[in-house]
């Protein structure tokens, strides 16, 4: 019962916490550059927009990879939130980007009802994905053109060709994959503990603000160095911390 | 509240062309930019893609070997859009109307909706301009609207 009332409400908030968190983003940033920025809810205004607008299709076959792709991460964040086995949630998210990652359980559920944090056993793994995250994020110094703020992209990565009420479905994707991402976030630090939640959510805003930091103090890196600098710290503070936890426990 | 953040003016997202400008208006478009004018507090995001593009801003005149390109770029633009000629040379084709290769301003290729004249057009005229370009893509929005429904 509980965990359809947990798919429920991130299908319904899920978007809203994405647009929020976009909104942030941008005035944050808009500050941090010594200007006023867009109003808070700028980016439900640009994805009512997009709906509102023509839609160019130059392949149709693209119409039907960008609905997979709005599918595929809302069963990612929908397995995730109903304290589902992370292995499928992974596979589920990897396979949602074709189409356009201690405790003894794999699930969930399991996960949050342990009696200590996660990132005690885990700080390593949490550094790799933090790492990730600005991928994920798309967020320099790892954009590579996909940044969402006001300075001009000469080509704006994967939705270059992509106009209207699709270009809107790949921006409410986004925003279901950065909620589902903040609650990655969250189950390093939520326990069975009631207030390791009082714990979890102003970690995800500073993991969020660090990543608003770090996009307007690096410049945007070529892939190659993106690829190498990401296997390396994630191979080094990710294998550390694993061979060390499969030493004490 | 839904029909109001419906309205296409809450997010213009405008594409910048240079057509045979000196760059004096390319230099002033980009001023708007900088924390003193700051357009993006209307939403306004220079996207360079004329598929994300709502307000095609072109600075200089139309000459021969750009007039193809200036068509493409507005064909590839999803509907509703607006054209805005920013500055004099956009706007007749200033002083370089005389010039062999100058076909003249904007509106010899494309409907232009905004002029903003000025040599160089001042940031406070451009916002203006596209203030103004934001107020007609509703209108043709609605237009557009009604037309489905007939």
């Amino acid at each position: 019962m509980w965990s359809i009332i947990s798919v429920a409400l991130y299908l319904i908030l899920g978007p809203v916490v994405g647009g929020l968190l976009a909104g942030f983003d941008r005035k944050i940033s808009a500050r941090l550059q010594g200007r006023q920025g867009p109003p808070l809810l700028q980016p439900f205004y640009d994805l009512f927009k997009l709906f509102s607008k023509q839609s160019v299709v130059v392949n149709n076959v693209q119409d039907f990879l960008v609905c997979g792709f709005l599918v595929f991460i809302v069963f990612t964040g929908g397995l995730f939130f109903s304290g589902g086995d992370l292995l499928l949630v992974f596979f589920a998210l990897t396979l949602a980007g074709i189409f356009y990652k201690s405790t003894g359980s794999f699930a969930v559920s399991d996960i949050i009802h342990s009696s200590v944090s996660n990132i005690a056993y885990l700080p390593g793994i949490f550094i790799g994905f933090l790492f990730i995250l600005a991928i994920k994020f798309r967020k320099s110094p790892f954009d590579l053109s996909t940044s969402h703020h006001a300075h001009q992209e000469m080509v704006k990565g994967l939705t270059t060709e992509l106009s209207g009420n699709i270009l809107a479905l790949v921006e409410l994707s986004h925003w279901y994959e950065n909620a589902f991402l903040l609650g990655v976030i969250g189950l390093f630090i939520i326990n069975s503990n009631w207030w390791s939640f009082l714990i979890a959510v102003p970690v995800c805003i500073i993991a969020y603000f660090m990543e608003i930091l770090v996009d307007n103090t690096f410049p945007r890196v070529k892939w190659e160095v993106m690829l190498k600098s990401t296997w390396l710290v994630t191979l080094v503070a990710g294998v550390i911390n694993l061979m060390i936890l499969s030493f004490i426990k | 509240m839904v029909l109001f953040m419906l309205n296409v003016s809450k997010s213009p997202w405008l594409l910048h062309y240079d057509g045979s400008s000196c760059n004096g208006c390319d230099i002033e478009v980009l001023a708007c930019l900088t924390p003193i004018y700051d357009v993006e507090r209307f939403g306004v995001i220079n996207t360079g893609n004329p598929k994300h593009a709502d307000i095609f801003l072109i600075t200089g005149g139309i000459n021969k070997q750009n007039e193809p390109v200036v068509r493409q770029i507005y064909e590839q633009m999803p509907n509703p859009k607006v054209v805005v000629a920013v500055g004099i040379c956009a706007c007749n084709g200033g002083i370089f109307k005389e010039c062999y290769n100058i076909l003249g301003g904007v509106d010899t290729v494309l409907p232009v909706d905004i002029y903003v004249p000025g040599c160089a057009a001042r940031p406070e005229a451009i916002i203006d301009g596209v203030v103004k370009a934001v107020a007609l893509l509703d209108e043709k929005r609605r237009v557009r609207k009604d037309e489905a429904r007939q």
